[in-house]
């Protein structure tokens, strides 16, 4: 590997610093008492602080030098990856469906019939519970409407994205998804 | 240097996309997970074989933040298309009529039947369950997982997963 250059820009390596010490925002933020079970605003805190730190070392330890818009996207690009990367661990964790029903079982210490196990789900709420969630988020986006318990795409958004959706599994070649 | 790094990095994520697209139609025997994940890595590690031996210094930080960056950005799409399940209601509303159905049928339909047997089918496939006369029980392998998974959460105030 002769042909490559190893050497680290500030910019570069404030955002390895900063990018990997992402968990341990996390772990703080965590605690925070108002921010307790918001999952998502907490890793949305996380980010808002790493960048934040990352301008912050840019700009005070970085000198009188010009900044360089190749090191500064090289460096906005590793937190962005390392973000997310975390994210997606992050979205397992607090959003895993499987492992939501994986950790059911562990918590009854006993074998679960399929009935129980779908009615114990994420502590007794049961398998309606991940419907009235992910609706809400739907409903929330504009992209399904619901009148009478009846769910309905909306014209507007909820049609093309449906349609881009089952445009993004041919292309892919998906035989089963969801 | 860095712009022609950053080029290359992207460059070698368009390869990683085609591959991908090529490989999810041909290894049907494999998941489509470990086909992304795996191919994610053999490509950056062809990338930068490329770049080590074409006789010029290329700076290795941008070429690997470009490549990294729009590959993790695809997989967290691929990600929502894969197993979303807020994008499979959209979709099986599409293909109802009138493109509407009552709350109660996609519950029955969907969640409690189709996805939720998907997802024990997977525990089982992955050796982390086991199906048994009196039920689901997990194996010493799900366990494990499992505690792992919960510990972390704990450090993160996780309370539930779902």
């Amino acid at each position: 590997m002769a042909g490559l250059d190893f050497s680290l820009t500030p910019p570069v390596l404030w955002a390895l610093v900063v990018g990997c010490a992402l968990p341990l925002y996390l772990a703080v933020i965590a605690r925070l008492k108002p921010l307790a079970a918001r999952n998502a605003l907490q890793f949305l805190c996380g980010l808002f602080v790493m960048v934040v730190l990352w301008s912050g070392l840019v700009a005070l330890r970085d000198g009188p030098r010009p900044l360089d818009i190749g090191e500064l996207s090289t460096g906005l690009m590793i937190l962005g990856a390392g973000s997310l990367l975390y994210l997606e661990v992050w979205g397992l964790l607090s959003r895993g469906y499987t492992l939501g029903l994986l950790l059911t079982l562990y918590r009854a210490d006993r074998p679960l019939s399929e009935g129980e196990l779908a009615e114990n789900y994420r502590g007794g709420s049961g398998l309606s519970w991940i419907m009235e969630h992910r609706l809400s988020g739907l409903v929330g986006a504009g992209l399904v409407r619901e009148r009478d318990g009846v769910l309905a795409l909306t014209p507007a958004l909820g049609v093309p994205v449906a349609w881009l959706y089952k445009a993004s599994i041919l292309l892919l070649g998906l035989r089963r998804t969801g | 240097m860095t712009a022609h790094a950053l080029v290359a990095g992207a460059l070698g994520f368009g390869a990683y996309l085609a591959a991908v697209v090529v490989l999810l139609r041909t290894l049907a025997r494999w998941t489509p997970t470990l086909i992304v994940t795996a191919t994610s890595v053999g490509t950056y590690l062809a990338v930068v074989g490329v770049a080590g031996g074409i006789g010029r210094r290329v700076p290795f930080w941008p070429l690997s933040a470009s490549y990294w960056f729009l590959t993790l950005c695809f997989a967290m799409a691929f990600g929502a298309i894969y197993k979303s399940i807020s994008l499979r209601i959209l979709l099986d509303l599409l293909h109802r009529p009138g493109r509407s159905d009552t709350h109660e049928a996609i519950l029955k339909r969907y969640v409690q039947q189709e996805s939720y047997h998907e997802r024990v089918r997977i525990l089982v496939a992955n050796g982390m369950a086991t199906r048994e006369r009196t039920g689901f029980r997990l194996t010493r392998k799900g366990r494990r997982l499992a505690a792992a998974v919960h510990a972390v959460q704990m450090f993160f105030r996780i309370e539930r997963s779902g």
